[in-house]
């Protein structure tokens, strides 16, 4: 079976929303497009679960959200990364890379036998 | 910290500004759509597709709206509230059975709350000192010893207690008395006052400090020399009108200069002091009484111990530790050890508040029973309303639950609505319990009650009923819901919910289920109006107690005349042949003993003339003027008072009652028999004094003179004033003048007959009956109001509930009408398993009052447990409201056409 995208790990959404608004503060859409940009339309992110995902990290407090207006000059809702934000991102970094490891760990072990 | 705060400004914003927060949930994604859409038609898509395409890649927008709202944290709060805003409305909806629902919880959640405000404020926490859990009342307790069977400590016992004891922190003896006072030497008139006498560690017990100056010290008892006294405050207030310089200045006991050392603060009033109605004015350290330690006095009582247990310490512990210093103490004293022995002498222990109340205590505590039975029925009673008002919204439930509401929602969504039925019945129940108790005092009732309860509902109270409240509420949701889940057993819940749709009559588990609620329900009320029928039969017969003499228009007062023996003795006949002249004035006596006025017994060893009883058999003898008899009313069944020439010639001659007659002289006429009772012996009966035989010229009724509810059980002698001046003598005058004219006529023409004493304690006689029926008369009162109530509430449920389960067969009675059953016959089947329910339940709870019987006796006065009548009428009462309940409701039905009844839902 062909796969033209990648469905997201459980769990990697909030690292990439909050590496995508390390970059500036940037409305729901935006960050949709930009991750998809970024990972070369790879990563396959459901647009509408985002939205939760983002509500609930602005209760976690790692980031905030406020009201703005956009290129088009609409009203949205522009979020940008916290202090606590931003060392959740540092975390989430540091899970994912011993997590690549230790999968590369595993996959090299078939190549040494 | 600042997770926590946009936390809550989230959940805030979700909650207080539902609308605001849904609005820009929306807008937020239709952005998202819209510039989706826009990009799209830039790529060249025509509008109508990007549109499409657009929603297609964001996915279901309802379901995602559902997931922020989940990630708001709120989703409980919010359903929560939501259930309460739709329980609210289905209050005001059904408004007559909401108010049915919430006066039943709130009278008998009311009435718990108020009998539990008296128990608190009595019994559990009554905050009268601050140790008060760990002070114990000490007693002495012997077979038969002198026909009772609780005494005091004596000095010797208390002695050895206070060295010996491990357990008790500290260990005290008081008592009290009345003494004349004066302020100098110069001063005419005496007051008479009551004086609390106290060992030095009392007040280490109490842990009271004075307002003023000191308390007694270990000193003050050894030098004989020192004779400090404390002012309690409201006589500090009133003779020295709060002067701070009093310490140091002195007073006069009995003619005795004492030292005032210090001022007791407000409200410290002793507690024991309290129940034997003695205001206490002032406080003397306990006397030295030397003769009190010699070895035959080992056995004899001389003041209430009390002790103080250290903590950690159990009564059992301090009650066995007692018990062993008995017994090794008792071979120090070989023969009064041996005595107390065979008399079985035990040392009892009771917890202060349990000593202050014990003659109340057993009736709350029936009380108490009482509204929780009451409550119970109430419960029983709401559970019933809400299964039949929860069976006809079965048609709502049905349409929620076609709407996707999970069974976990419904549930929960009920339970919320009996729930805000409670906090709202406990809201009103605290007034009402407020209420009660309020005009029970403004009614007077506890006027004369020696302890009052606190009327003003504490916090412990508020607690009290708030969680009452939370947790039967509950209870009754969840057991109003038992007929739903039980259906969902059978299969799912929409069938469950169908049920009725496809049988012609309720369901057989849930006719079974409301059959074992009704049989619950009469069980309950019948053993509620048994029970509260033969407590207000009990209380009604106390109040009806025949006293032995005639209490209308009696004054009475005391005075204590001073000087030398003549000098007492001519005060005495002086005021005696005065009082008489005063206008008005029928009968004038003296006595050392005014039936129910105080506290402290004379008790005198007797010997009979030619009987083998030695000096152990023991009797009252109260000393009185020849008048006493015929001023109190109290009649002779045989012989006569003692006549004039008796008086004068000092004649050796005895008046006994008839208890004493019954008890000594069984069958035989005692006039003319000799009896001889030791003439001196400071109030308790001492060593063999000589022998003068007393000739019985008459014998009496028997009064109740100690105790209002019991006969005594020694009897009484009547010597004449002449043979031994009472220690005070007790004024009592028949009289048609008021009681505040008759006291100042008395004191005047007092203060011209002898100097130096005060007339003290003026009360009417009635007013002291009075004063000795006033629990009964409170308990009486609240048990009439309790069975108000569950006669009400009994008839109120038992109709709503037969009349309702009956109604549930409407369409089964209306299908055997329709295929040519006579109305009789259907009326019969209609009713029979709910009037047999009925029987089953009045049946049980008959049996169980029966059950209660022996518990109950011991609570009744002269009042059967078993009382046939009584029984019968709760009975009669119960089946016929049922019965008529079960005949009303199916004559209903049989009366309308049977094809209306089938198409009944």
């Amino acid at each position: 079976m062909k796969r033209d995208k990648t469905d997201l790990l459980q769990g990697t959404l909030d690292l990439l929303i909050l590496k995508t608004l390390q970059r500036g503060k940037m409305h729901g859409w935006g960050i949709s497009q930009s991750i998809g940009i970024a990972s070369r339309e790879a990563l396959n992110v459901k647009e509408g679960s985002l939205y939760p995902c983002l509500h609930r990290m602005e209760r976690q407090g790692w980031i905030a959200a406020e009201w703005g207006l956009s290129e088009n000059n609409r009203k949205a809702k522009y979020y940008k990364i916290t202090p606590t934000g931003k060392k959740q991102l540092e975390q989430e970094i540091s899970y994912w890379e011993q997590f690549v490891t230790a999968v590369s760990l595993v996959l090299d072990m078939g190549m040494q036998s | 910290m600042s997770g926590i705060f946009s936390q809550l400004r989230v959940m805030f914003n979700a909650l207080l500004r539902r609308n605001k927060s849904e609005d820009a949930l929306a807008e937020e994604m239709q952005f998202h759509i819209d510039q989706q859409t826009e990009e799209h038609i830039a790529k060249g898509m025509p509008p109508e597709k990007a549109r499409k395409e657009a929603l297609k890649a964001f996915g279901g927008i309802e379901q995602h709206k559902e997931d922020c709202r989940d990630s708001w944290g709120t989703r409980l709060i919010s359903e929560f509230l939501q259930d309460i805003r739709y329980g609210w409305r289905q209050v005001l909806k059904h408004k007559g059975f909401s108010l049915i629902v919430i006066l039943t919880f709130a009278i008998c959640l009311g009435l718990n709350t108020a009998i539990f405000n008296v128990y608190n404020s009595m019994v559990w926490n009554p905050n009268r000192f601050a140790n008060e859990d760990r002070i114990i009342s000490i007693w002495e307790e012997f077979d038969d010893l002198w026909g009772e069977d609780r005494f005091q400590s004596s000095r010797i016992l208390w002695k050895e207690r206070s060295e010996q004891s491990e357990t008790l922190e500290a260990i005290g003896l008081f008592g009290g008395t009345w003494e004349n006072i004066t302020h100098g030497n110069s001063e005419k008139n005496a007051e008479f006052l009551g004086v609390g006498r106290m060992t030095p560690s009392m007040f280490e017990i109490l842990k009271v400090a004075p307002l003023l100056g000191r308390t007694f010290s270990a000193e003050d008892v050894e030098n004989e020399g020192n004779r400090p006294v404390l002012l309690g405050y409201e006589y500090w207030q009133n003779r020295y009108q709060g002067d701070e310089n009093v310490i140091g200045s002195s007073l006069y006991i009995n003619n005795q200069l004492h030292e005032v050392i210090g001022v007791m603060p407000e409200g410290f009033a002793f507690p024991l002091a309290r129940v034997s109605n003695m205001p206490d004015q002032v406080y003397t350290p306990f006397p030295r009484w030397e003769w009190s330690w010699r070895p035959e006095f080992r056995n004899r009582p001389m003041g209430f111990c009390m002790g103080l247990m250290k903590t950690g310490v159990n009564i059992e512990q301090v009650e066995d530790e007692l018990r062993r210093i008995n017994v090794s103490n008792g071979l120090n004293y070989p023969e009064q050890f041996k005595i107390a022995q065979e008399q079985n002498h035990r040392t009892e222990l009771c917890s202060l508040g349990d000593h202050i109340i014990r003659f109340l205590q057993t009736e709350l505590q029936l009380l108490q029973m009482a509204v929780v039975f009451l409550l119970l029925l109430g419960c029983v009673n709401i559970s019933s309303l809400i299964i039949s008002h929860n069976h006809r919204r079965m048609g709502e439930f049905r349409y929620r639950y076609a709407l996707g509401a999970g069974r976990f929602r419904l549930v929960r969504q009920l339970l919320t609505e009996s729930v805000l039925v409670s906090i709202i019945s406990a809201a009103i129940a605290l007034c009402l319990s407020w209420l009660v108790l309020r005009s029970l005092e403004f009614g007077g009732i506890f006027d004369d009650m020696v302890i009052r309860p606190r009327v003003s509902l504490d916090r412990e109270t508020w607690l009290f009923a708030s969680c009452l409240a939370l947790f039967l509420g509950t209870l009754v949701g969840f057991i109003s819901l038992l007929p739903i889940l039980g259906k969902a057993q059978d299969s799912s819940l929409a069938d469950g919910l169908r049920e009725d749709h496809r049988t012609a009559s309720a369901g057989k588990s849930f006719k079974i289920f409301q059959g074992a609620l009704i049989a619950t329900q009469l069980c309950l009320a019948a053993v509620l109006l048994i029970g509260s029928g033969l407590l207000i039969n009990s209380f009604t017969k106390i109040l009806d107690i025949d006293t032995g003499f005639d209490s209308s228009n009696v004054f009475t007062a005391g005075f204590r005349p001073v000087g030398t023996a003549d000098e007492r003795r001519e005060a005495t006949e002086k005021f005696l042949e005065q009082a008489k002249q005063i206008a008005g004035v029928q009968d004038v006596a003296i006595s050392n003993w005014p039936p129910l006025k105080l506290g402290n017994l004379y008790l005198r060893s007797l010997r009979i003339e030619g009987s083998e009883h030695g000096d152990e058999v023991m009797c009252h003898n109260d000393t009185v003027s020849a008048g006493y008899f015929a001023t109190l009313g109290i009649r002779f069944l045989r012989g006569r008072t003692f006549s004039e020439s008796e008086i004068q010639n000092r004649s050796p001659v005895v008046v006994i009652d008839k208890n004493l007659a019954d008890l000594h002289f069984r069958g035989e006429d005692p006039v003319g028999k000799r009896i001889s009772i030791p003439a001196e012996g400071g109030g308790i009966a001492t060593e063999e004094g000589e022998r003068n035989w007393l000739t019985i010229i008459g014998v009496t009724e028997t009064i109740r003179n100690v105790n209002l509810l019991e006969s005594p059980v020694l009897g009484t002698a009547f010597t004449h004033i002449h043979r031994q001046l009472p220690y005070w003598n007790g004024v009592m005058v028949r009289t048609t003048i008021r009681e505040n004219n008759i006291y100042s006529e008395l004191e005047s023409m007092l203060a011209s007959v002898t100097q130096k004493t005060g007339l003290a304690m003026p009360a009417m006689m009635h007013d002291l009956v009075d004063k000795h029926r006033a629990p009964s008369k409170a308990l009486l009162i609240m048990c009439l109001i309790i069975t108000f109530v569950s006669l009400l509430l009994s008839a109120v449920g038992i109709f709503g509930n037969v009349a309702y389960t009956v109604v549930l067969q409407t369409r089964e009675l209306g299908i055997r009408m329709a295929l040519g059953g006579s109305r009789l016959h259907v009326l019969i089947l209609g009713i029979r398993f709910w009037f047999m329910m009925v029987l089953v339940g009045i049946l049980c709870g008959s049996a169980l009052s029966l059950g209660i019987a022996p518990y109950m006796e011991s609570h009744l006065y002269n009042t059967s447990p078993r009382d046939l009548i009584t029984y019968a009428t709760a009975i009669i009462f119960l089946a016929v409201v049922s019965s008529l309940a079960c005949y009303v409701s199916a004559y209903r039905i049989i009366r309308v056409n049977p094809m209306v009844a089938l198409r009944a839902e």
